[in-house]
């Protein structure tokens, strides 16, 4: 079957994350997304995101760059400059994650490359946006600053713990997909206009945009949300823990329907006593209230609350990764998928999106550097004589 | 200047959070989004305050239809026609009850694309049992919770909706590739997302590195890593981060006045985690010495700092301003309020927020006259309930 984006050739200029997790979405569908790097200067997430796995792989990498191809390409190198708009003249998108600056030192802004096609669509995935003060200082950014900045470490932990980061790289993800989102708008609207334009997005505005409702309704209330003391949560949304120490969310809207009903089935019918949504705004209450309904948790296993509590009330058990690993509600949505791997196959997260007629897919991990660069030069009609007298010129780097 | 979704057309039959954000990120970017909303109750989020509401459903025009009436269910299907996509966040099992299926929908419109957002995705035990789901739920069966975690802070969902935002986001991106798909087949399709999916798919590289490895993430401390955590300053946390610690620790220590600690080689001393927290101890004793904006004009840029900044500090930043991060909207009453912006900048077919939440059936009349109905016809279809009792009462009364 045809995917979606099949046809689509982006070249991929992006290192670390928020940048490749973007390109990576678009290759998923199907985007023939090739990976620019030097031998002399691979991309430095090749040796994050800690030890190798057990198979020899690096997950970080492998998982950031799946689905691609790779080229090397000295691009301070005149012929391999030259090889470089050559392909942009063959390409849809040309994406990168460079800081603000780096590509106008590299003579490679969007009127350069338009002038080379001007279907082109040049997208930018900053730190902190390309316009304002901090694009014409050039500051750099990572994940963490952005988390920082953008305001949500301020909203994450407890009034015991002060606040701390999501331990992820929630900030580059969650970049990567609002890129990933405004190449394809300007790759839609291409084919009405039939011209390109430029994409920016950056690590900031993306956790801007996560907190939407919440940082506007700071603005018009002229106040911050708090931390909140890690048992004073109301009891009807968290955390309890059961007697195996597993851990069981419960979280119900409308709890004035539902909670008198919960209690009882919790064996702790006093607390349903009342209306709720009037007895949750004394703290007192919900903390006694909580410590009472955790003594019930505390009875049984979280897979026996579940099977007393699920569906009629929405709990879920808080899974960790490798609990996942076991979910079939998560294969069989192909959210968790696995591909060929030498004589065997890989468990992977796949898509999260499902499309009935062109289905996207995870067909292969990340390259190595320039490990397609013969194939890509061939197929763009360079010959074999041409691409040993440019190896010779230095176009893929020394290395 | 024209938005690169002008002309298409979203009937968005959708609630609370997952599902309205995902249609109003398709009206940034100036797609005509019809909000549907039963007569009765309206969409329950309404309730959940006026920043959630108006932002998760900012640019839409509202029409009232009471899909359980024969007539409400005509109107619908005759819009339907009219459509590009379809997009809901129902529970599984509710579109098929409705009678309101993709195979239903794509006889009469084969261009149609039909999107469900749904909690644990369209397939498996959880879409056969119609399981609801919640963003708590998300993030506690998809692994997040697990990892928000430090040795500090007790494991907690990230306090913003953060499953209904990214969930959203997915479904943006899915609706786009169907539609960029459509302009070279001319057909429409399914498109299906979740909550638990959009979850997985954020935490891509760490699920897969469990899932290679056999190992679960690791809480780490407040202290567990020097170079990279939330410091206290005489006037509130700063984020220091530091990426290759090797080459600019020796230097930060000289300049912060403890240059014994940089002896020896970081990443050799930070496996030592006594070492570790002596360190942490006397750097933040240092930062408590000066103000953040002192602290971040003696070492930014040279070193990875951002102020931990909270909503209200974050709506004054001019470098979210410059960007459009943050712009200011028109509400009814006239004035001018502040809110967040699209986080994708397109230099030719700019995005925007036009407009905040329509008033429940706001535009019913207009969007029908200009779908091609008769005012003969609205007149009929009001008498037969479609619009519901309370709007048809409304009408009468007016007229």
């Amino acid at each position: 079957m045809a995917m979606a984006l099949e046809g689509v050739r982006i070249l991929d200029l992006s290192v670390f994350q928020q940048g490749t997790h973007a390109s990576a979405m678009l290759a998923d569908l199907g985007a023939d997304v090739i990976k620019i790097e030097s031998y002399d200067t691979p991309d430095p997430g090749r040796a994050s995101g800690g030890d190798p796995a057990p198979n020899g792989i690096r997950p970080y990498f492998a998982i950031l760059n799946r689905n691609k191809r790779g080229i090397a390409l000295d691009l301070k190198n005149p012929v391999g400059r030259e090889t470089f708009l050559k392909l942009i003249e063959t390409a849809d998108i040309f994406h990168s994650n460079m800081r603000m600056g780096v590509l106008e030192r590299m003579n490679l802004t969007y009127d350069v490359v338009k002038e080379r096609n001007p279907r082109i669509i040049f997208s930018q995935a900053t730190g902190w946006g390309h316009l304002g003060p901090d694009a014409e200082a050039h500051l750099g950014s990572v994940d963490g600053l952005a988390q920082a900045r953008g305001g949500l470490l301020s909203i994450n932990g407890t009034k015991e713990s002060g606040p701390h980061n999501v331990p992820l790289s929630l900030a580059d993800q969650v970049g990567g997909m609002i890129s990933a989102f405004g190449m394809m708008a300007a790759l839609w609207e291409r084919e009405k206009s039939g011209v390109g334009q430029e994409v920016n997005t950056s690590l900031y505005g993306s956790q801007i945009a996560l907190q939407n409702f919440n940082i506007t309704g700071a603005m018009w209330n002229q106040k911050n949300p708090e931390l909140r003391g890690k048992d004073e949560a109301r009891p009807h949304w968290g955390t309890y823990v059961c007697a195996d120490g597993g851990l069981l969310m419960v979280a119900g809207t409308t709890p004035d329907r539902w909670w008198k009903e919960f209690c009882e089935a919790l064996g702790a019918p006093e607390c349903g006593e009342g209306t709720y949504s009037k007895n949750q705004v004394d703290t007192a209450w919900c903390v006694q209230t909580r410590a009472r309904l955790g003594q019930s948790f505390a009875t049984k296993t979280r897979d026996e609350w579940m099977s007393i509590l699920s569906p009629t009330f929405l709990v879920q058990p808080v899974r960790k990764y490798l609990e996942i690993a076991e979910d079939p509600q998560a294969w069989a949505n192909g959210y968790l998928t696995k591909i060929a791997w030498g004589e065997g196959e890989l468990p992977i997260v796949g898509l999260p999106v499902h499309m009935s007629r062109t289905p996207g897919s995870v067909r292969s991990l990340a390259p190595e550097v320039g490990q397609h660069t013969e194939e890509v030069l061939l197929e763009a009609g360079w010959s074999w004589e041409e691409i040993a007298a440019m190896r010779e010129a230095g176009a893929f780097g020394r290395g | 200047m024209a938005g690169a979704l002008d002309g298409i057309r979203v009937l968005d039959l959708t609630v609370y959070q997952q599902g309205p954000h995902g249609a109003a990120m398709l009206a940034d970017l100036g797609a005509d989004v019809i909000k549907i909303e039963p007569p009765d109750t309206g969409d329950l989020g309404r309730v959940n305050g006026d920043a959630y509401f108006n932002y998760l459903n900012r640019g839409k025009r509202g029409i009232a239809l009471d899909l359980k009436n024969e007539a409400g269910k005509e109107v619908f299907l005759r819009l339907a026609d009219t459509a590009d996509i379809f997009h809901n966040n129902l529970r599984p099992g509710v579109i098929d009850r409705l009678g309101l299926t993709y195979p239903v929908l794509s006889a009469r419109n084969p261009r149609i694309i039909v999107n469900n957002a749904t909690g644990w995705g369209h397939l498996g035990p959880d879409a056969e049992a119609q399981l609801g789901s919640f963003d708590g739920l998300a993030q506690a069966r998809g692994g997040l919770q697990s990892v928000n975690v430090t040795l500090e802070a007790p494991q907690h969902g990230v306090p913003v909706p953060l499953a209904d935002q990214v969930g959203g986001m997915i479904s943006a991106y899915g609706m786009l590739a169907a539609l960029y798909e459509r302009e070279k087949s001319g057909m429409g399709q399914e498109v299906n997302s979740s909550l638990f999916g959009s979850q997985i798919s954020l935490q891509g590289f760490g699920i897969t590195n469990a899932m290679w490895t056999g190992k679960n993430p690791v809480p780490r401390g407040k202290k567990s890593s020097p170079r990279t955590g939330v410091y206290d300053t005489a006037d509130g946390p700063i984020q220091l981060q530091g990426g290759a610690p090797d080459r600019w620790w020796p230097e930060f220590c000289q300049i912060m006045g403890f240059p014994d600690r940089a002896e020896g080689v970081y990443s050799k001393n930070a496996l030592d985690a006594a070492w570790c927290e002596e360190t942490y101890d006397i750097v933040a004793k240092v930062f408590l010495t000066a103000t953040r904006d002192e602290w971040m004009a003696r070492l930014s840029p040279k070193f990875h700092l951002a102020p931990v900044r909270n909503y209200l500090e974050v709506a004054k930043d001019p470098q979210a301003w410059a960007n459009g991060y943050l712009v200011e909207v028109k509400a009814k009453d006239g004035t001018m309020k502040p809110t967040v912006g699209p986080p994708v900048h397109m230099s030719r077919t700019p995005t925007s927020v036009r407009s905040f939440a329509p008033d429940k059936g706001e535009h019913t009349d207009e969007i029908l006259l200009e779908s091609g109905f008769s005012e003969a016809e609205v007149v009929d279809f009001r008498a037969r309930g479609a619009f519901g009792t309370e709007v048809a009462g409304a009408a009468a009364a007016g007229a």
